[in-house]
């Protein structure tokens, strides 16, 4: 399938929404090509399973086209309400994983034994991937929303349900845990070689 | 690399890995995959219905809407009432239906009607 890049950056999301509620394939091409690759990317990071994480994907975006008739333009972004489904979705999966309690440590679930051994042949990406995997459910969700996608606090705070003051509390923890996940193996990373 | 106190963690090559992970394709969706959330959106997605709109609504809509329909209402007032009551000037309904016209009298003076009153008489 040619599926076209989504070169319309200039129609927001509400607009497109309401295009595909009225029946305009158009407007269903972009916002699956829009749409699809972030919520992927969230649960798959979330998550660190490509195949749960299409799961997500396909079950978040099948909300989304049935509350699209419905939808209020202007009430919320789309793709902040898309983040917080794919948020909840992902903790329920989760739940059912682990059997424990959100903020628990978990263990990685990658079965790779350590982040050394991804490195040798695997991108620094995955050793962040790894790192991310031994996070918390929560402050991983933080940590990834605020400094892989970019998000401003407040649009975390509504994705997690959570205060503002709560998430700066979530990434900032997270994101110190991480570095201290993957402080030994920092040479490996190559920080400084890699780093323009 | 060297990190001065190992105590405290390398935040900005952390920042760098975030940097690349943000821009990096490492988790891009494959293909099928987007052909198959395609083939979702658009079996998901609503069917357009043909709503009938009433005969009432279209015409009014042909006129103009509520606003072309109000004028047309006062327009057709004015002219009953026209009708019903015409101007003294103006040959009365009845009297048009009877063929009769109108005589207009010039009784009064042309010269209030044409001058000032007044003839300025010339050498």
């Amino acid at each position: 399938m040619n599926m076209p890049l989504d070169a319309d950056t200039d129609t927001s999301d509400d607009v497109l929404l309401a295009r595909y509620a009225r029946g305009d394939a158009a407007a269903a091409r972009l916002l699956v090509a829009r749409l699809t690759p972030i919520v992927y990317r969230h649960a798959a990071r979330v998550l660190g399973d490509q195949a749960e994480a299409q799961d997500v994907t396909q079950e978040a975006l099948i909300r989304l086209w049935k509350i699209a008739p419905d939808w209020q333009a202007g009430t919320a972004k789309v793709t902040t309400w898309l983040f917080r489904v794919t948020a909840n979705l992902c903790t329920d999966r989760l739940r059912k994983r682990r059997g424990v309690g959100l903020d628990e440590i978990a263990e990685p679930t990658d079965p790779t034994p350590s982040v050394e051994a991804q490195l040798q042949t695997k991108s620094r990406m995955d050793a962040l991937q790894t790192g991310l995997m031994q996070l918390p459910e929560r402050q991983r969700q933080a940590v990834i929303l605020r400094h892989i996608e970019g998000l401003a606090n407040p649009e975390i705070a509504q994705i997690l349900d959570i205060s503002t003051e709560a998430v700066e509390s979530l990434t900032a923890r997270g994101k110190r845990a991480l570095a201290n996940i993957m402080a030994p193996h920092r040479e490996t990373l190559g920080y400084d070689d890699d780093t323009p | 690399m060297t990190h001065p106190d190992p105590d405290t963690p390398d935040m900005t090559g952390l920042d760098a890995l975030f940097s690349d992970a943000a821009k990096g394709p490492d988790l891009a969706p494959s293909e099928a995959f987007m052909t198959q959330m395609m083939e979702s959106a658009l079996a998901h997605q609503p069917v357009p219905v043909a709503i009938a709109v009433p005969w009432w609504r279209q015409a009014l809509s042909v006129l103009g809407g509520w606003q072309g329909m109000g004028g047309l209402v006062a327009a057709t007032c004015a002219g009953f009432w026209i009708g019903v009551n015409p101007p003294d000037t103006m040959p009365s309904s009845f009297d048009s239906l009877l063929n009769i016209e109108a005589v207009y009298s010039n009784s009064e003076d042309t010269a209030d009607l044409l001058g000032f009153g007044w003839v300025l008489e010339e050498e």
